[in-house]
């Protein structure tokens, strides 16, 4: 088979000792600076791209490869362990893995988002092989009423979200809105909500909202209550590792991760956000443990971590076959390709199979080397909790300001910043959820730039999304989604009543 | 939480949701100010820049307008008593101690530059948070700040301010 | 006390690390055929040994092309920092590129093509950095208000600057900066999807002029060259701009995407971002906006099909407000010497990007015109008032 030759000469090529060394080498890189709270993989993979340029082509992107895997891995430690996520796709994760680490299950969160990325990574480096070129097809059947429904059935995500009040849900979904909207609106080429204010311009970076939020929010709630409250040092409790238990409720969430990561991020609008969100909703929806969402349940954090990483392989799907790069990590490897004078594209493929092979084959070296680094240093990390707290919590905000002002040398960002973190702050005391937030911030751009091209292209007939099929079928999906929670009692109610008028005791005893 | 609280019992408070219902709605009215300020743009274009920031107001405002309701007319005695729990929990002392040293911070970065400024961040910051040994704090502090300041200027192609110890970094 | 060296452990593995890294990483660079490592790293330092001589010569008529005071400085050959220390503080000190975009972007790939032929042209450090913002627009005010009389401290800027300051109505704009040079220019292309039913440019015209909200343009960003190059035809064609149903896309390969999709009727992008496209038989290239017929290309432009449009993508490089006319001179000879490098000249090939070499005041009075017609085009569109 032609492919799968062209697959193992790429292995040949990336498992020299030389390329596996420097594997070895990005993986700790990326995972030592990922890990520092508030730094997500995007930031530290444009930090320590410049490294790889030491060395020729192949040599590189196994390290970025490594570098990659080793800054979403080191980024995931810190989102689970101290509530810091330093990106929007690791979000979904943070939510049910920081309540899990609060519940002496951290170990376990790691484990099971460091083998989820590795079974994830493995599935969509197969799908990346053999399904790339028909995939890049499909996607340009997308247009713009299809991304909107998209968006659409991500917003149904939020009611996985919103915690113990609806109502406190929608307002934190709305505050999100609303920080989305804030900026030069891309259609229009007019300013919005920027009160005056330069670095406003170009919205507010959603790095700048998630570390503010998360980071500076549980920053500040905790010195709040420092004085009260004595130190909850959270040991392990039980094994480090995973029970088998927990290994039993992990695969699905695994499986089902990468199948809603990989065709959703290899879209030309996707990204990783979306699939995490989505991932995160459909653990919560079909888990037997419903009443551990929120307090720890390990499908919340299988689930979005095998979609993120699957979404990164489905990123690859675009940028290596289209040349479009859909998102940040993305953008930064078109560079990388454009830096050796390579233009990923249509031709990519046919300019230098060798290069395309041995990265998609680095990748998976990438991978792996992760999942043998990273298993064994399980325990260490978990040791992060044992940091005495004020130094721990200092140095948080020490990290999440460097890496909020290494976005554009700018002080009012980092100023912005804390005033979220403000917010976020005020939303922990009164019980309000912060993913609908964030998830409101990533999804009102696209949401409204899709709905307003739609329109323009169809000049203003609404009947776009329900004429075209894409569009129809997945608006039909989120009614489902919406839906579907309330059949069951629906059904009960209907039979309810009709058993009211036919059996009158158990009637009158079920309608109490 | 409740282990810790050292007020437990069923109090209620709806202070701090009515202040938050008030800052929703006051909000809420930015963002409608706000939609009208929006210039229409030029071109052809079936939906203008003004329809999804209006949306957000109203919804803003409508559900600002029911929060406001739950903490007075219906009150939500659930919210109302986390609310209570985490007023009785608060030392507010911590929050502006911190949050004044986070915005001098931001401002020290440039004047000091960053190592002192990091150094002394975190030393304070650490004694705002309860910790009682000075040396240590310094210590890491001063060790952190030169970490970061070197790996990210030297290796990383990151400009951080060098401030008062420009001449030796 | 255990647990802190633990803390401070970390952070300097990650550092020992990196250097280990930077020192392993060299001698395969320097083996490496195309050395991407003085291409692309973030501070290229000037090549000292092979180099030695030339950079001395350049140095030198550096500092006479200042008009330096040190007139002795001509003869003088020990070395070239101390040379060029004649003319004040130009020549001393690192210089700092500033690229007002993010990594990747046109003035980034053009401020770090600029980068080793300029570290060679003046023995300098030479340092490039972003400040992305709304068309270059948040880093054109950086740099205005904090160097300003920093003849160390340059900037790119380019058609897409001119444009986004009149758009956003921004407090800075370009008169405030020192043009130094402009350095290069990209054609735009507009093109459809090779199932599209418009076979050249002038059935695409025909039915604009007729009927223009009916045409969806996709493309960049609004008030972006592609927009300015749809609202040139239409008025050359005498539709009405402001009825122009024009897309707007944040970036490249998001435009990039609803062309292919055939969501709109036709796309406006830069020639080099769809060229593979268009060889791979996935676009159909309707017409090029440059002045003549490109070489080993078979595409009309847009005047061969009857539209009497040229609209260049160009890019330059400004210094401070308030540099001496001294510095601005030696500036500009720096930057004629960087133009001469075989690193300059590769990166053009290699990118794709014509020469379009113009210093001073030829450039200053360039600014000017192109400032008038952009601002005429955005009022037309109606983005400007």
């Amino acid at each position: 088979m032609d492919v799968w030759n062209s697959l193992l000469n790429g292995f040949a090529t990336a498992l020299s000792p030389e390329y596996l060394l420097l594997a070895a080498i990005g993986v700790t890189l990326g995972t030592l600076v990922g890990v520092l709270p508030g730094i997500g993989p995007a930031l530290t993979v444009a930090l320590l791209l410049p490294i790889t340029y030491n060395f020729d082509p192949t040599g590189a992107f196994i390290m970025f490869a490594g570098i990659y895997y080793g800054g979403m891995y080191g980024g995931s430690t810190t989102s689970i362990l101290l509530n810091t996520p330093g990106e929007s796709a690791s979000v979904a994760t943070t939510i049910e893995g920081f309540a899990m680490a609060k519940a002496g299950r951290g170990g376990a969160a790691l484990a099971t988002s460091a083998i989820g990325s590795f079974v994830a990574g493995t599935i969509s480096t197969i799908a990346i092989t053999f399904v790339a070129p028909a995939v890049a097809q499909l996607a340009l059947l997308f247009q713009p009423a299809d991304y909107f429904a998209l968006t659409v059935l991500a917003f149904v995500s939020v009611t996985a979200l919103v915690g113990r009040s609806l109502l406190r849900g929608m307002l934190s979904l709305f505050v999100g809105l609303f920080v989305g909207l804030v900026g030069i609106d891309v259609l229009s080429g007019q300013t919005r909500f920027t009160f005056g204010v330069r670095e406003l311009l170009d919205g507010l970076d959603i790095v700048v909202v998630a570390v503010g939020l998360f980071a500076v929010g549980e920053a500040l709630y905790v010195a709040s209550r420092m004085r009260y409250a004595a130190e909850e040092i959270v040991g392990v409790k039980g094994s480090v590792w995973m029970t088998r238990d927990e290994w039993r409720r992990s695969w699905k969430p695994w499986l089902r991760g990468t199948l809603i990561g990989f065709p959703l991020g290899s879209l030309p609008a996707g990204g990783a956000e979306i699939p995490t969100f989505l991932s995160y909703s459909l653990e919560k929806r079909l888990s037997k443990h419903k009443e551990e969402f929120g307090r720890g349940a390990i499908e919340g954090v299988a689930g979005p971590e095998a979609a993120n990483n699957a979404a990164f392989s489905g990123v690859l799907v675009p940028l290596l076959t289209l040349g479009i790069p859909t998102s940040a990590t993305a953008a930064i490897l078109l560079v990388a390709f454009q830096i050796y004078n390579l233009q990923p594209g249509p031709l990519l493929f046919q300019n230098a199979p060798d290069l395309v092979w041995a990265l998609i084959a680095s990748l998976y070296i990438g991978n792996v080397m992760l999942l043998v680094l990273n298993l064994p240093l399980v325990r260490i990390w978990i040791k992060l909790l044992e940091i005495p707290r004020p130094l721990l919590y200092s140095s948080i905000l020490v990290f999440a300001t460097l890496g909020v002002y290494s976005l554009a040398n700018s002080v009012i960002d980092v100023l912005i910043m804390y005033g979220i973190g403000l917010v976020g702050f005020f939303m922990r005391r009164y019980d309000f959820p912060v993913g609908p937030t964030v998830l409101g911030v990533i999804l009102v751009p696209l949401m409204e730039a899709q709905f307003r091209r739609a329109l323009s292209i169809s000049q203003g007939d609404l009947t776009i999304f329900l004429r075209r099929p894409i569009s129809l079928t997945i608006l039909l999906l989120a009614v489902a989604a919406v839906l579907l929670p309330y059949v069951p009692a629906l059904i009960a109610r209907l039979r309810g009543k009709k058993r009211t008028e036919g059996r009158f005791v158990f009637g009158s005893g079920s309608e109490d | 939480m409740s282990t810790s609280d050292p007020q437990p019992g069923p109090r209620r408070s709806f202070v701090g949701p009515r202040i938050l219902s008030g800052a929703i709605l006051g909000l809420g009215l930015v963002v409608l100010y706000g939609s009208f300020q929006i210039r229409q743009g030029g071109g052809y274009s079936a939906v203008g820049p003004r329809f999804f920031p209006l949306a957000v107001a109203v919804g803003l405002l409508a559900l600002g307008l029911i929060f406001l309701l739950r903490t007075t007319l219906i009150p939500d005695l659930d919210l109302a008593e986390h609310a209570a729990i985490e007023e009785s929990a608060t030392h507010w002392q911590s929050v502006g101690l911190l949050l004044a040293a986070l915005v001098t911070y931001a401002f020290a970065l440039q004047l000091l530059g960053y190592v002192v400024a990091t150094a002394l961040f975190i030393s304070v910051v650490a004694r705002f948070l309860g910790s009682r040994s000075v040396v240590r704090d310094l210590v890491v502090g001063v060790g952190i700040a030169l970490v970061v300041y070197i790996g990210f200027t030297r290796f990383l192609g990151v400009r951080l301010p060098a401030g008062l110890l420009d001449f030796i970094l | 006390m255990y647990r802190m060296i633990r803390f401070i452990a970390l952070p300097l593995l990650v550092l020992l690390l990196l250097a280990a890294c930077g020192a392993a990483g060299e001698p395969t660079g320097a083996g490496g055929q195309d050395s991407p490592a003085t291409a692309a790293s973030t501070s290229a330092n000037a090549p000292s040994a092979a180099a030695e001589s030339s950079i001395t010569a350049s140095a030198v008529a550096s500092a006479s092309a200042g008009g330096a005071a040190a007139s002795t400085g001509g003869t003088t050959t020990s070395g070239a920092a101390t040379t060029a220390g004649g003319s004040a503080t130009f020549g001393t000190q690192p210089i700092n590129i500033m690229a007002p975009a993010a990594p990747g972007g046109g003035w980034d790939q053009t401020a770090r093509a600029v980068q080793p032929g300029l570290a060679a042209a003046t023995n300098q450090n030479v340092q490039v950095y972003n400040v992305p913002g709304a068309g270059g627009t948040v880093g054109l005010a950086q740099f205005v208000n904090d160097h300003r009389g920093n003849p160390n401290q340059l900037m790119m800027t380019g058609l897409v600057m001119v444009g986004a300051i009149q758009t956003n109505n921004a407090p800075v704009d370009l008169t405030q900066a020192t043009p130094l040079a402009t350095l290069t220019t990209e054609w735009e292309a507009i093109v459809v999807p090779t199932n599209s039913k418009y076979q050249n440019l002038k059935e695409l015209m025909d039915d604009f002029k007729a009927n223009p909200s009916a045409i969806s343009w996709g493309g960049g960003s609004a008030g972006s060259t592609d927009h300015v190059l749809v609202g040139l035809l239409a008025k050359e064609v005498g539709a009405d701009p402001s009825k122009i149903n024009y897309i707007a896309h944040s970036g490249g390969g998001e435009a990039l995407s609803a062309i292919l999709s055939g969501a709109v009727s036709a796309g406006v992008s830069g020639l080099n971002e769809v060229r593979d496209q268009v060889q791979a038989g996935q676009l159909r290239l309707l017409g090029v906006s440059s002045d003549e017929r490109l070489e080993g290309l078979d595409a009309p432009t847009v005047t061969e099909a009857g539209y009497n449009v040229t609209l260049p993508n160009w890019r330059g490089i400004v210094a401070p407000p308030d540099i001496s006319a001294e510095e601005r001179a030696a500036m500009i000879a720096a930057l004629e010497r960087m133009h001469e490098t075989p690193e300059w000249q590769q990166a053009l090939e290699k990118n794709g990007w014509n020469d379009f070499f113009r210093t001073g005041d030829e450039f200053t009075s360039f600014l000017q015109e192109e400032t008038t017609r952009l601002q005429t085009v955005l009022r037309d569109i109606g983005l400007v008032q």
